[in-house]
């Protein structure tokens, strides 16, 4: 049994009175990828965000076993208001501040990590660029170099790959795979595309609760089988 | 020019332009925060609570800095805690504590000694009016102003960039907010001692709308703020004094020509790149 990064047991939470996840336990072993499944509304995002302390539960927990700056972020969409002024560079350093500094300056290895998050995106010729200048897909690079820039135990992603081009996805899913396998990051990935379970990695499925946790083809076996 | 270059050879002007242009620096580099984070008009109702403080001080006979600086802060701190109780209606509890305090201070004001110069000066600010005494105080603030925003540069971007990923990282959002207050107030309550309470938050908010129009990032948006700030207040000050002006006035009208000159200047340049893109 590898040791979980992170437990969810018994999680409720919600909106208001809308309730949006039921009663969800599932762990996630070190070096796992896990795509977490599931239509719009399933809960997925909701789920990411009480990972991440985002929003309370209404019952159940969430145990990290990382602190809570090792674990990188990248949330939906193509990034905060394009028109604020910052620097490729300044966006993926902030990946940088963990809570443990008091005064967050910058070190010079803090800039070679994040030079380097940069250059794995392929986004490190872009550094001096104004983010909001770059196009959807590239100011995600940016965002997830930032994630990347934290050196994480465990990297969690909101839908990355909504909105990107074929080639852009690929890119992406090709560096996650690499950070994978190479250098043993847990990445915990939510999908609305039923399609997207590609590579043979555990899929979590949801509707609110779990309806699927297995292996990628068995989750491919049961939507072709018209389920 | 003469006379202003004259004029700086007596000390109270030497003083006034000493912490004039540290308040400038202090209010520009909060200021960009604030506009970045649409706080802008936190400023402004900062002065007004900074306004009746000041006639209530001036009534009770206390040192009016002295005595606005707790309420000041103490504003700031309620304004900020509603607005994050309250999401979007936080404008509304700017407006009404802003002009709930204006109220309240000429309601004082015509109580006690009336609008005589004293309360003019503090509405509309003056340079005669800086002591020796505010002139250390304005220092000591200013430069804990400054201090704490370079020591936490970088925090203060997180947040303001992007409060989601600032929280998920487990930053204490609610602690900086109240930083960017606090510091806020102080920077009010210096400045509006020579700006006047009426003028002293488009020492914050004009820098910061001018240097975004210029700024690649962050940084360079807060030395184009600085360094805007810090040429507007002596073009100002030197205005004020070759033409007679009073002297809070004269930075803000300084501020503005700044700003329509850049207005035109990054319209024009757009219209250059579009034209060499058809």
């Amino acid at each position: 049994m590898i040791p979980p990064i992170l437990s969810v047991r018994d999680l409720t939470l919600g909106y208001h009175d809308h309730l949006a996840v039921d009663k969800l336990s599932l762990a996630i072993g070190k070096g796992e990828f896990v795509q977490v499944a599931g239509r719009n509304g399933s809960g997925k995002s909701s789920l990411v965000k009480a990972v991440l302390g985002l929003i309370a539960p209404w019952s159940g927990t969430v145990t990290l076993d990382v602190p809570r700056d090792r674990v990188g972020y990248l949330a939906q969409g193509d990034g905060p208001d394009p028109s604020f002024p910052a620097t490729v560079l300044e966006v993926a350093l902030a990946g940088r501040q963990h809570l443990g500094k008091i005064i967050p300056f910058y070190t010079r290895r803090d800039r070679e990590e994040t030079l380097k998050a940069l250059d794995s995106v392929g986004m490190g010729e872009l550094s001096g660029r104004r983010i909001g200048e770059l196009s959807g897909g590239q100011r995600r690079r940016a965002l997830i170099a930032r994630a990347l820039a934290r050196e994480p135990d465990l990297l969690i992603l909101d839908e990355p790959l909504s909105g990107l081009d074929h080639d852009s996805e690929e890119r992406l899913l090709a560096l996650l795979d690499r950070l994978n396998r190479e250098a043993g990051l847990t990445v915990m990935m939510t999908t609305h595309h039923p399609g997207l379970a590609r590579r043979d990695s555990r899929v979590v499925a949801l509707d609110g609760r779990l309806l699927y946790d297995g292996p990628a083809s068995g989750w491919r076996d049961r939507a072709s089988g018209g389920e | 020019m003469a006379g202003f270059l004259d004029a700086l050879a007596l000390p109270f002007v030497q003083r006034a332009f000493l912490v004039g242009t540290l308040v400038s620096l202090c209010a520009s580099l909060l200021g960009m925060v604030l506009v970045l984070k649409r706080y802008a008009l936190i400023g402004h109702g900062l002065a007004d609570v900074g306004f009746a403080s000041l006639t209530i001080g001036l009534a009770l006979g206390f040192s009016p800095l002295l005595f606005s600086a707790p309420v000041v802060i103490a504003a700031s701190f309620v304004i900020m805690l509603v607005s994050q109780r309250y999401g979007a209606s936080g404008d509304v509890a700017i407006g009404v504590s802003s002009t709930g305090a204006l109220a309240l201070g000429v309601i004082v004001a015509a109580r006690t000694k009336g609008f005589n110069v004293d309360v003019y000066d503090y509405m509309f600010g003056s340079v005669l009016a800086t002591s020796r005494a505010d002139a250390w105080l304005s220092i000591g603030l200013a430069l804990t102003v400054l201090l704490l925003f370079i020591l936490f540069y970088n925090r203060l971007f997180l947040v303001a960039y992007d409060e989601t990923f600032a929280r998920a990282g487990g930053v204490n959002l609610a602690f900086y907010q109240f930083l960017i207050s606090f510091l806020t107030a102080l920077t009010v309550v210096v400045g509006m001692r020579m700006m006047g309470t009426l003028l002293i938050s488009s020492l914050i908010i004009f820098p910061g709308v001018t240097a975004r129009r210029l700024a690649t990032g962050f940084r360079s948006m807060a030395v184009f703020a600085a360094i805007i700030s810090v040429v507007c207040f002596a073009a100002g000050m030197a205005g004020s004094f070759a033409l007679d002006w009073p002297v809070g006035a004269s930075v803000v009208a300084a501020n503005v020509a700044c700003y329509l000159i850049v207005l035109i200047y990054v319209s024009g340049r757009l219209k250059k790149i579009n034209r060499t893109h058809d």
